[in-house]
């Protein structure tokens, strides 16, 4: 579109998950209330049970339309789309939006909006999922509750609240389940939600530029920002070369009407068929799995496999990201995908004093590690 | 402004361009005809009107209709007097060029996102309900019974039915008060617009998945038309039923829906452009306007591979385009605000 913004001219749109109860109103309550000189919207949907004092709160039913043929996870927020539409109509009453989803909420279809649907896209960005969680009924919820696993998976903050309320042994032990499921989130310590909200907001964690910014995990084994041993070096910094992000659906398609080569046909529609796994089988836990490759990656092998990977596992894969060291290419490949919906770009040159690799980071369900490892070696030039 | 351009060899296109700019987005245009005016929906929530007969600068009168909120939707109230519009303050307003304002419906927390309009009555949908009106604006029925939110509206022809678009399909209903169960055409998709053929023949929806569906409703056959890089959510019919207009591509994609309907034929392809966000046929003629994500105004003759650059109304999308009844005025906005009239007369 002729009128696309830059990501950075783009409203930022913070994602809010947790446990009622686990404190998600408390930090709500105070990024609508602290001083930072944002206007938020906010789009909530447990409008009787919050107090919030916002001029611009909209309330919503989560409807979660699939797409695809009905395939179970390319799954959106239908009335997001609308909401964050409606919204734009008048884009001098905020300057960012806050969605907060419920406790029962899948965060992959609020995250899929973002990169499926156009007229979103073109204005708004996801900028992180914030998933806030209470250390002392975690535990039992990840038992119990498929959604407590998953918005954790998703998560690229979260606030390890009410640690007031545990033993220093519990708290360990409630952290060792949280990087059990997702390795790379940045956690952090509250209690009352009481997180400096620059940890919260503006995390840039969906911009294929600030991938490794925010993870130097990706790097080396640095441990994340934020937690013990975690080493600033030169890879904290950002730098915003920003070149366009092309959003890649997996579909092989027709071109489109009245762009050369399309073909007119009966139905160009995209069958597309995927292995739909068991649903209701929820003990099977998300685990991360990160994998390194040293020499050059073939830049068709890759895509093939990583477009048949996440066609036939995508629905298992809640969020992947890679940087990846492309034969014959003097830039970077960035990628990332959240269940099948993948978005990739080539980003700056790699730097003539830094180590050349390709890394892939993985959080899912079922993952198999050696299999994985086993595919992406394959994809050596 | 005064303009005269060439489309192809002999075709020449005269009008005049009035063009100016609001501080909000136009979020939708429409013709008063009776009264004689251009109305613009705009985001801080008034109704911005200019008359035809003098549509200069200075005659340009602001309702607040909608006060700190946003209206969603407008269209031309039933008498051609006036408007009918919808706001995010839950309000559905009748209101007259001359500025008299009637709240026909409130949906507390609500927005009204959806309105449709014909010489029968007034339709409106807020979340899953969808309420009708008579053309006066005094309640006939409410309709709860749909699966998801509402996203389109369309009466038939004769204003005796109600189509409704929501995830999974459309539903139709009677315009009577009586008890009633809709009568559901399904497709699994999330449909994001509706419009009924002039011929009554078809319902037609756009679909979140950048296709057209359609069912023809003599025996609910499906149809399915993709090949769009976008939503093709603005839909028009020529004035003899047998051409739609769609937007979603970087052309106007125009299907035939004579005799079985559209599937599985080539739809014709006009004003090549930057991706297009709004087509009004035109009343009379074999003509369809277009506006583009560039901002570019544009016109194409069905049937004929040309077509003509009209106006550029500013960088932005344009949203909305309206012909008056009679065919003379072509009535445009955009998202940043831009708002044009066009007077084909002589
Ligand atoms: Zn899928
Ligand atoms: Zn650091
Ligand atoms: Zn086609």
């Amino acid at each position: 579109m002729s009128q696309s913004l830059s990501d950075f001219d783009k409203t930022p749109v913070t994602v809010l998950t947790g446990y009622l109860g686990a404190g998600k109103t408390t930090l709500l309550n105070r990024i609508l209330t602290e001083n930072h000189g944002k206007k938020y919207a906010v789009i909530i949907n447990e409008f009787g049970e919050i107090g919030i004092d916002n001029e611009l709160v909209v309330d919503a039913d989560e409807e979660v339309f699939e797409m695809n043929n009905g395939c179970i996870c390319c799954t959106v927020r239908g009335d997001l789309i609308r909401i964050i539409e409606g919204l734009f109509k008048r884009k001098d009453r905020f300057d960012a939006i806050v969605v907060e989803t419920t406790g029962l909420a899948d965060p992959g279809p609020v995250a899929q909006t973002f990169f499926v649907d156009d007229d979103v896209s073109r204005r708004a960005r996801l900028d992180s999922i914030v998933t806030v969680v209470d250390a002392r009924h975690l535990p039992a919820r990840l038992k119990d509750s498929r959604e407590a696993e998953e918005q954790i998976a998703f998560a690229d903050v979260i606030v390890l609240n009410k640690t007031d309320l545990v033993s220093k042994d519990e708290l360990a032990e409630v952290e060792r389940r949280i990087r059990s499921v997702n390795r790379f989130a940045q956690i952090h310590h509250a209690t009352k939600c009481d997180v400096d909200l620059a940890k919260v907001l503006d995390r840039g964690a969906f911009d294929l530029n600030r991938i490794l910014d925010l993870e130097p995990d990706f790097l080396k084994n640095n441990p994340a920002h934020g937690e013990a041993g975690h080493v600033h070096d030169e890879h904290c910094g950002h730098d915003h070369g920003h070149d366009h992000h092309h959003h890649d659906h997996q579909h092989g398609h027709n071109p489109a009407h009245g762009e050369p080569g399309h073909v007119h046909d009966e139905h160009c529609g995209h069958d597309h068929h995927h292995d739909h796994g068991d649903d209701s089988i929820h003990d099977t836990t998300v685990k991360s799995v990160s994998l390194k490759l040293d020499t050059p990656v073939d830049s068709r092998k890759f895509d093939a496999w990583i477009g048949e990977l996440l066609a036939t596992k995508g629905q298992d894969i809640l969020r992947s990201k890679g940087i990846l060291d492309f034969k014959g290419s003097d830039k970077r490949f960035v990628f990332q995908a959240v269940h099948m919906i993948k978005d990739g770009d080539f980003q700056r040159d790699w730097r003539s004093d830094e180590d050349r690799f390709s890394r892939l980071v993985f959080i899912g369900r079922d993952l198999d590690r050696d299999a994985l490892q086993k595919g992406f070696e394959g994809c050596r030039a | 402004m005064s303009n005269v351009k060439n489309a192809s060899p002999g075709t020449q296109v005269g009008f005049r361009a009035y063009l100016w700019q609001f501080q909000s987005a136009v979020v939708a245009v429409a013709s008063a005809d009776e009264a004689g005016h251009a109305g613009f929906g705009l985001g801080d929530g008034s109704i911005a009107l200019r008359p035809f007969d003098q549509p200069d600068a200075n005659t340009t009168r602001r309702l607040i209709v909608h006060p700190d909120s946003a209206l969603l939707c407008l269209a031309a109230s039933p008498d051609g007097e006036g408007f009918v519009s919808g706001g995010d303050d839950g309000r559905l307003m009748l209101t007259t060029v001359d500025g008299e304002g009637s709240e026909l419906a409130t949906v507390p927390r609500k927005w009204i996102e959806q309105i449709a309009v014909s010489e029968g009555g007034i339709a409106y949908g807020a979340g899953k309900r969808v309420g009708l009106l008579t053309a006066q604006g005094a309640p006939v029925a409410v309709f709860e019974d749909h699966p998801s939110t509402v996203t389109g509206l369309a009466f038939n022809p004769k204003g005796k039915r109600l189509v409704v678009s929501h995830y999974g399909g459309v539903s139709l209903w009677w315009t009577k008060s009586e008890q009633q169960t809709a009568k559901r055409l399904n497709w699994k998709s999330s449909h994001v617009a509706v419009t009924w053929s002039p011929d009554g023949k078809f319902v037609m929806t756009a679909t979140q998945e950048n296709e057209m569906h359609g069912w023809r409703l003599s025996d609910s056959a499906d149809m399915r038309m993709s090949g769009y890089p976008s939503k093709p959510r603005s839909l028009s019919w020529s004035k003899d039923g047998r051409w739609l207009a769609t937007s979603g591509a970087e052309v106007v994609v125009v299907w035939d829906c004579k005799g079985k309907g559209p599937m599985g034929t080539a739809p014709m392809e006009l004003s090549r452009g930057a991706l297009v966000t709004a087509v009004a046929c035109h009343p009379k003629h074999g003509l369809i306007a277009s506006g583009h994500a560039d901002g570019q105004i544009k016109m194409g003759r069905i049937n004929d591979e040309s077509s003509i650059d009209l106006e550029k109304l500013g960088p932005a999308p344009i949203t909305s385009l309206a012909w008056s009844r009679d065919g003379r005025y072509l009535i445009a906005g955009g998202e940043d605000g831009s708002a044009g009239i066009l007077d084909f007369g002589t």
